[in-house]
C-alpha cells in the first residue's frame, strides 16, 4: 500500500508541473493531438474508401472480369447466351452497349443489361419495390448518375431525344452516385432503341464476374462455336486501381505523425529540464530510480492516453471534413462511391489507438529517460556535441542505406516507403550539423580580420549573434527537422503532382490529338461499318477538305514473356505517331521504316516491358507470331499511364508483314482547323456513309474531363500538405516559447545590461530565421530527391509506368513564403510574450541578487 | 487508343452503372418489393402493375380440367405457379424437407408482346430443411431466383410439348422434367441451393384431386377464387449433394398447381396452408385466409388413399394457432396449431421441430417441414406448412 500511495504521489509531484505551466501541457497536447489527429484521419478515410469498395463488388458481383464476344462482328447469339444459362453458367448476363448522339450534341454511352438476370441481385431486386419494374417495362426508363443528368440537362421522368429526333426512356436521376456518365438502362429498352439487336438476335456481348478456375474451365468448354471468352483487360480491380491514391494518403498521414511526435520532443524537452530540480529532490528523498522512471512511464501512459482520445476525436472530424473531397475524387477517378457519411469502425479505433500508443509511449519515453540516465550521471545538462555527433552518424548512415536502396531500384512498394522514410528521416538528423556549420559563418572567426571593416560593435554583434545560433540550435532542433520534413514532403509531392499533370496533360495530347475517333470495327454490335467504309470517308475528307489527316491502327492481343501483350501498329506518318512520348531510345529509325526493309523490325515497347524485363533500346526481341519467329529491335520505351499489360508498337508496314490478320483498332481523324465548318461536314459525312453515332466520338470532352478529373483528385493532398506545414510551424513555436521561457532571466539580465528590446528582438530572432533559411534551402535538394524517387522508384514498383520529372521552382518559392511567414508568426507571438514576462524576471533578478 | 487512363476510367465508370444502379435499388425501403406483390395477389392497382383485372381472364366454376394439358401454363391469368415441397429420411431416418417453385407472374397482356419484351416474369423459390440434429448440414436454406418471360431462359412446356415430348418446368438450369411425353410423372429434379446440388426422382404412387369444387378454389365472398389441383401422392427418391458427400434421401412429395387473375380480397392479409402424408395413406390439405375483419376463410380435402377426395368446408374445420414464435429476423408467427375435424373425429397438434424456415424472398413467408401428432384415434403424419403475411414485432 505504502509503495502504491507512494508511486501515485510521485506520478502527481511530476504531473503537478504542467499545472504550473498550462502553455507547456498545451503544446505537449498539440504535438499528440495533431499528430494522431491527421494520421487518424487519414487511417478513417482509408478504411472507409476500402470497406465502400468491398461492398460495391459484393452488391455488383458484376463488375466485368470475362466477356464472351462474338468472333464475327455479329455479336452473340441470344439463343447461344440462353443456353450457357440453362447449362448452369448463371453468372452470366448480356449487355448491350452503345453510344448516341444526343439532340443538343452531346454523346452519352448507353451500358444495358437484363436486370433479372444481373447476379447477386435477388435481394436488391427483391427490396427495390416498383423501380425496377419501371425499368423492365415499357416505356421503360433509363437511369442516370446525378452528374451526368446535370451535365446533360436531363431531368427526372423526362425523356433525353436522340439527334436522330428519337426520345430515350424518360431519365430516372439516382442521386447515390454523383458521378459517371454511362446510361443504364434495360436491355429490352435497347433492343426497340437500336432495332438491329432484336432484328438478328444478338447482344454486343456476355459478361460476367470474377470465376474460379474451375468455373473458367468449364465455361470455356462449354462456349459454343462461334464465341471467344477473353479477360475484360480494361476493368482491373478496384481497390488495385485506387492503391496509388491511398499509398499517397497513408504516406501523408504517417508523415503527419512523425512532425506531430516533434512538437511532443520539444515540449517533453523543456517538461523535463523545468523539473531537473525535482527529480533531484524526489530522488533525494528516497525514491528510487526505477520508482522514478515508472512514475515517468506512468505520465507518459497518461499523457498519450489523453491525446489519443482527443486526437482520434479531431481525426473524425478531420475526416469527415476531408470525406466529401476524397469521395468526389473516387467517383470521378475510379468511378466507385462512397457513402457520405462516417463510421468509426472498432477496428480502425482499436489499430489507430494501438499504432499511435505504442509511437507515443516511444516518443516520449526515449527523451525522458536518456534525461533520467544522464542526471543520474552528471548532474547538470551540458554539451552538445556528442548528441551531434551520434544523429550525425546515425543519419548518414540512414542517408546511405535509404540512398543506395532506391538508387538501385525497388523491389516492392514497402521497402520503397522504407527507403524514403530512412532517407528523410536520415536527413532530419543531419539537419543540426548542416545548421551548426552554417551558423558558424556567422561567427567573426569565420570571417578575415583584415576585410572586416565593421569595427567591434559589429564584430561583437556577430560574436553574439553565433553564440546565441549556438545556444538556441538544440533547443529549437526538434522544430527545424519537422520543418524541413514537411517542407521537403510538401515540395516532392508538389512536384510530382506537377509532373504527374504535365505528362498526363501531354500524353493526352498525343494520344487523343485527332479530334474523332471512330470505334473499332470488331467490338461493337451488328450494325458495323466496314474498313473499307472509313477508307472511303478518309479519301473523301481530304478530298473535300475538312480532314488534314488520320490514322487506322491495328493490333492483335497475345501473351509475350509471360504476360498478356498488345501489338500494335502505327501509321508512322500520322500525327500522333510522331509525338510518342518516350521514356527512352528514339523515334528516328522506327519512323523512317519502310516496306522493303527486313528484319530486325524496329519496335518501341511500353516501359512496363522495358521495367519487368529489364529491356532498353538496342536490345534484340523475338515475338512468336502463330507460324514464324518475328525478330525485332527495340528502338525506344514508351511511357504508356496506367496500361497493365506490355505493349509492342510496330510500323504498320512491318505489322502487315508479321501479323497479316490483325484486327482494326479503330480510326482517328484530324480536322481541318482552318475550317470553321469542318465538324459540321465531318458529322454529315459520317452519316452519310452509314457509320452510326454509337461508333463515334469527339474526343475533346474527353481530354477535358480527364484534366478536370485529375486536378480533383489531388486536391486532398494539397490540403494535406498544408496541415502538416502548419503542424511544423506549431512545433516552431511550441520549441521558441519554450526557449524563451527558459532563458528569461538570462534575457532579463541582458535588459539590465541595457540591451535594448529592440536589439534583444534581433538577437533572439536572427537565428531563428537564418535557421529556418538554412532549413528551407536544404528542402529543395530533398524535396527534389524525394520527388524523384516517387516518381522514378515508387511508381515503377507499384505501378510499372513513369513520368519525367519537372523541375519547378514555383512549389518551394511558395513552401519558402508560407514557412517564412510562419516563422515570423511565430516569432512575433514570443516578443509579445517576452515583453509581457520581461519586467516581471527583471524584478525576479533584483530579488534574487 | 484501347488504353491509358482516361479510357480505363470511362470503361471502369461504366462498369460501375451496374454496381450503382442494383445498390440504389437495394437502398429502398423493403417493404415496397411486397407491396408489389400484394398488390398483384390482391388485384389492386398499383403503378406499376397499371393493368386492371380486366386484361386478365376470370376463375369461374365449372371450368373442366384436362391432363396433362392443364400442367401447361394458362396465359391470360395473371398468376400461376408449380408448387413441390417433399418430406423425407436419410438412412439414418432423419428428416429433411424440401421445397422448389416456379411461380408465373403477368405483368400485362401477354398477348401483346413477346420476345424480350414479354410482360411475364417467372421467378423460382428453392429449398432444403436439412435435420435439427445434422446441424453440419447448414440449418435451412433458400435461393430465389428470377428470369423474364419470352426469351426461353425460364418456362413451362405448352400443351403441345407436354403431347409430343413429355413435361419440363425450368429456370436456368433448374428443371423439373418428366420421364415420358404426354405426362408430368414420373419425372426428374435437379436444382441447386448454396452449394448443394439436388438430384430427384419422382414416380406416381396416386391420381390427381381437384380441390375446392371440382378445381375451383374460393378464396373469398367477394368472388375472388383460384384454380386449384394437386398431386398429394408423389414418390421422392434422390441425393443431396456437396463437397462433403452425398446423402440419399427417400419420401413423399405434393405437387400443388394453382392459377388465378385475383387472389386475394381486399380485408384479406395472408394465408395459413397445411399439407398432410397421413400414416394410413390419406392426404390432407387445409388452409385459412385470415381476414382484417375477423371472417376467416377455410377450406380443405381429405383425400382417400385410393384417391377419393372429400371436400371441407368452412364450418368442418376447426383450426387453432396455440402459440406463437418470434424468430431470428423478428418475425412473430404461430409455429403450433391444433387441428380438428369434428365431423370426422380427427385431430392433430401440428408444430415443427426448426422454427427457422422462413424464406427470406421478395415476398417473404415461413414454408417448411411439420409433424402432425395425433389427438386419440387419428393417424399421425408429417407434411408442410405455408404461412404468409405475417410481420416482424414493431
Amino acid at each position: 500500500m505504502l509503495r502504491a500511495s507512494t508511486g501515485f504521489t510521485v506520478v502527481k509531484t511530476l504531473l503537478s508541473h504542467y499545472r504550473y505551466h498550462p502553455w507547456q501541457s498545451l503544446f505537449l497536447m498539440t504535438g499528440l493531438v495533431a499528430g494522431v489527429a491527421l494520421w487518424a484521419a487519414v487511417q478513417l478515410i482509408n478504411a472507409e474508401a476500402i470497406a465502400s469498395y468491398e461492398t460495391a463488388n459484393r452488391v455488383s458481383g458484376a463488375s466485368i472480369a470475362w466477356r464472351i464476344q462474338g468472333s464475327t462482328s455479329q455479336g452473340v447469339p441470344a439463343e447461344d447466351y440462353i443456353d450457357l444459362r440453362r447449362a448452369g453458367f448463371t453468372s452470366l448476363f448480356p449487355v448491350i452497349e452503345e453510344q448516341v448522339r444526343l439532340e443538343n450534341g452531346g454523346s452519352l454511352r448507353i451500358f444495358a443489361s437484363d436486370l433479372l438476370a444481373l447476379p447477386g441481385a435477388g435481394g436488391a431486386r427483391a427490396d427495390a419495390g416498383d423501380r425496377w419494374l419501371d425499368l423492365i417495362q415499357p416505356p421503360y426508363s433509363m437511369t442516370l448518375s446525378a452528374g451526368a443528368a446535370k451535365n446533360l440537362g436531363a431531368a427526372e421522368g423526362e425523356p433525353l431525344r436522340l439527334r436522330s429526333g428519337q426520345s430515350l426512356p424518360p431519365v430516372t436521376i439516382d442521386t447515390s452516385t454523383p458521378a459517371g456518365e454511362t446510361a443504364f438502362m434495360d436491355i429490352a429498352a435497347a433492343r426497340t432503341l437500336f432495332p438491329q439487336y432484336a432484328e438478328l438476335d444478338v447482344f454486343s456481348y456476355l459478361a460476367t464476374g470474377a470465376l474460379s478456375e474451375t468455373e473458367l474451365n468449364a465455361l470455356a468448354a462449354a462456349l459454343p462455336t462461334g464465341l471467344r471468352l477473353q479477360r475484360d483487360t480494361t476493368v482491373p480491380d478496384l481497390k488495385e486501381l485506387t492503391a496509388s491514391l491511398h499509398q499517397h494518403l497513408d504516406a501523408l498521414g504517417l508523415l503527419a505523425f512523425v512532425v506531430g511526435t516533434f512538437i511532443v520532443f520539444s515540449a517533453q524537452r523543456f517538461a523535463l529540464i523545468y523539473r531537473q530540480q525535482t527529480f533531484s529532490v524526489l530522488l533525494d528523498l528516497g525514491v528510487s530510480f526505477r520508482w522514478l522512471m515508472g512514475a515517468v512511464l506512468a505520465e507518459t501512459v497518461v499523457w498519450s492516453i489523453a491525446g489519443t482520445s482527443i486526437g482520434l476525436g479531431v481525426g473524425y472530424f478531420i475526416a469527415l471534413t476531408l470525406l466529401p473531397e476524397v469521395a468526389a475524387t473516387l467517383s470521378n477517378l475510379y468511378g466507385a462511391s462512397m457513402p457520405a457519411q462516417l463510421l468509426l469502425r472498432p477496428d480502425t479505433i482499436g489499430v489507430a489507438w494501438l499504432l499511435s500508443l505504442s509511437g507515443l509511449i516511444l516518443a516520449v519515453t526515449v527523451p525522458v529517460l536518456s534525461r533520467i540516465v544522464g542526471n543520474k550521471k552528471v548532474s547538470r545538462f551540458r554539451s552538445t556535441v556528442p548528441v551531434d555527433i551520434v544523429g550525425l552518424g546515425l543519419g548518414l548512415l540512414m542517408c546511405i542505406t535509404g540512398g543506395a536502396t532506391l538508387a538501385q531500384g525497388l523491389v516492392d512498394p514497402t521497402q520503397g516507403f522504407l527507403a524514403i522514410g530512412l532517407t528523410l528521416l536520415g536527413t532530419a538528423l543531419l539537419l543540426p550539423a548542416v545548421l551548426r556549420r552554417g551558423l558558424s559563418f556567422w561567427s567573426p572567426a569565420a570571417i578575415d580580420p583584415g576585410r572586416d571593416g565593421g569595427g567591434d560593435r559589429v564584430r561583437l554583434f556577430r560574436r553574439w549573434l553565433a553564440a546565441e545560433a549556438s545556444v538556441q540550435l538544440p533547443a529549437l532542433r526538434p522544430a527545424m527537422m519537422a520543418l524541413l520534413l514537411s517542407l521537403s514532403a510538401a515540395g516532392g509531392i508538389e512536384l510530382m503532382v506537377g509532373s504527374f499533370r504535365t505528362a498526363l496533360e501531354d500524353w493526352l495530347e498525343s494520344r487523343l490529338s485527332a479530334d474523332i475517333f471512330i470505334a473499332p470495327t470488331q467490338t461493337s454490335g451488328p450494325h458495323i461499318a466496314t474498313d473499307s467504309i472509313v477508307t472511303n470517308l478518309i479519301a473523301s475528307g481530304l478530298e473535300t477538305g475538312w480532314l488534314v489527316a488520320a490514322h487506322q491502327r491495328t493490333g492483335i492481343e497475345t501473351r509475350w514473356l509471360n504476360r498478356p501483350t498488345q501489338i500494335r501498329g502505327f501509321d508512322v506518318s500520322a500525327p500522333d505517331s510522331k509525338s510518342l512520348p518516350l521514356a527512352d531510345g528514339s523515334l528516328s529509325n522506327w519512323l523512317a521504316y519502310d516496306a522493303a526493309s527486313r528484319q530486325p523490325l524496329p519496335v518501341l515497347v511500353n516501359e512496363q516491358a522495358s521495367y519487368l524485363r529489364g529491356l532498353k533500346p538496342g536490345d534484340a526481341i523475338v515475338v512468336d507470331n502463330g507460324s514464324e519467329a518475328v525478330h525485332m529491335r527495340i528502338e525506344g520505351i514508351v511511357h504508356d499511364y496506367g496500361n497493365a499489360e506490355f505493349a509492342l508498337y510496330l510500323p504498320a508496314a512491318a505489322m502487315q508483314s508479321a501479323w497479316p490478320n490483325a484486327e482494326g483498332l479503330g480510326t482517328s481523324l484530324w480536322l481541318n482547323p482552318e475550317r470553321s465548318d469542318s465538324e459540321a461536314l465531318a458529322t454529315a459525312a459520317l452519316d452519310q456513309a452509314g457509320i452510326p453515332a454509337a461508333q463515334w466520338l469527339l474526343q475533346n470532352d474527353l481530354r477535358t474531363m480527364s484534366l478536370n478529373i485529375f486536378d480533383r483528385t489531388f486536391a486532398v493532398t494539397a490540403a494535406l500538405n498544408v496541415l502538416t506545414l502548419l503542424i511544423a510551424g506549431v512545433a516552431l513555436l511550441a520549441a521558441l516559447l519554450g526557449l524563451m521561457s527558459q532563458r528569461l532571466p538570462e534575457l532579463a539580465l541582458w535588459r539590465a545590461l541595457g540591451l535594448s528590446r529592440i536589439e534583444i528582438a534581433l538577437l533572439t530572432m536572427v537565428p531563428v530565421i537564418a535557421m529556418a533559411l538554412l532549413t528551407w534551402l536544404l528542402s529543395i535538394p530533398l524535396g527534389i530527391a524525394l520527388a524523384w524517387a516517387l516518381v522514378n522508384r515508387l511508381n515503377i514498383v507499384s505501378f510499372g509506368w513513369s513520368m519525367p520529372l519537372e523541375l519547378e521552382w514555383l512549389p518551394f518559392v511558395q513552401l519558402g513564403l508560407l514557412s517564412f511567414g510562419v516563422v515570423v508568426g511565430a516569432l512575433a507571438l514570443v516578443q509579445v510574450r517576452l515583453g509581457r514576462q520581461l519586467s516581471g524576471a527583471i524584478n525576479q533578478l533584483g530579488a534574487d541578487t | 487508343m484501347r488504353h491509358g487512363p482516361a479510357r480505363q476510367w470511362r470503361q471502369l465508370r461504366k462498369h460501375l452503372v451496374i454496381a450503382s444502379v442494383l445498390a440504389s435499388l437495394h437502398s429502398q425501403p423493403q417493404a415496397r418489393g411486397t407491396e408489389q406483390y400484394d398488390s398483384i395477389l390482391h388485384n389492386t392497382p398499383s403503378q406499376s402493375a397499371s393493368s386492371a383485372s380486366a386484361e386478365f381472364r376470370q376463375v369461374t366454376p365449372g371450368r373442366q380440367f384436362q391432363f396433362p394439358q392443364d400442367h401447361a401454363p394458362h396465359p391470360g391469368f395473371r398468376i400461376e405457379w408449380w408448387y413441390l415441397t417433399a418430406n423425407m429420411k436419410d438412412e439414418q431416418d432423419r428428416d429433411w424437407g424440401l421445397q422448389w417453385t416456379l411461380f408465373r407472374t403477368a405483368l400485362g397482356d401477354e398477348s401483346r408482346a413477346e420476345g424480350w419484351e414479354s410482360p411475364v416474369i417467372w421467378m423460382a423459390h428453392a429449398a432444403l430443411s436439412p435435420p435439427v440434429l445434422l446441424p453440419e448440414a447448414g440449418g435451412h436454406q433458400f435461393e430465389q431466383r428470377f428470369a423474364r418471360g419470352g426469351i426461353g431462359q425460364a418456362g413451362v412446356s405448352s400443351v403441345d410439348d407436354i403431347l409430343e415430348h413429355g413435361f419440363e418446368a425450368w429456370l436456368d438450369d433448374w428443371l423439373l422434367k418428366s420421364r415420358q411425353a404426354g405426362a408430368l410423372l414420373p419425372a426428374a429434379l435437379h436444382f441447386s441451393v448454396g452449394d448443394k446440388q439436388l438430384a430427384f426422382e419422382l414416380r406416381e404412387l396416386g391420381p390427381i384431386v381437384l380441390q375446392g369444387d371440382k378445381g375451383y378454389s374460393r378464396k373469398s365472398s367477394d368472388g375472388q377464387a383460384s384454380y386449384y389441383y394437386s398431386h398429394p401422392n408423389i414418390a421422392i427418391e434422390g441425393r443431396v449433394m456437396s463437397k462433403d458427400g452425398s446423402i440419399a434421401l427417400e419420401g413423399l412429395a405434393w405437387l400443388d398447381r394453382e392459377w388465378s387473375s385475383t387472389f386475394l380480397a381486399e380485408d384479406q392479409t395472408g394465408w395459413d396452408w397445411f399439407a398432410l402424408h397421413l400414416d394410413d395413406g390419406r392426404k390432407l390439405m387445409i388452409y385459412r385466409l385470415r381476414s382484417a375483419l375477423g371472417q376467416d376463410n377455410f377450406s380443405g380435402t381429405l383425400v382417400a388413399a385410393d384417391g377419393h377426395a372429400q371436400t371441407l368446408d368452412q364450418g368442418a374445420i376447426d383450426l387453432t394457432p396455440l402459440q406463437s414464435t418470434t424468430l431470428k429476423n423478428g418475425v412473430v408467427l404461430p409455429l403450433r396449431w391444433r387441428l380438428e375435424l369434428p365431423e370426422l373425429q380427427l385431430g392433430w397438434t401440428l408444430s415443427t421441430d426448426n422454427p427457422e424456415q422462413f424464406m427470406q424472398t421478395t415476398v417473404p413467408y415461413w414454408e417448411g417441414r411439420i409433424e402432425a401428432e395425433p389427438m386419440s384415434g387419428s393417424p399421425a403424419g408429417i407434411g408442410y406448412m405455408e404461412l404468409t403475411g405475417y410481420r416482424a414485432a414493431d
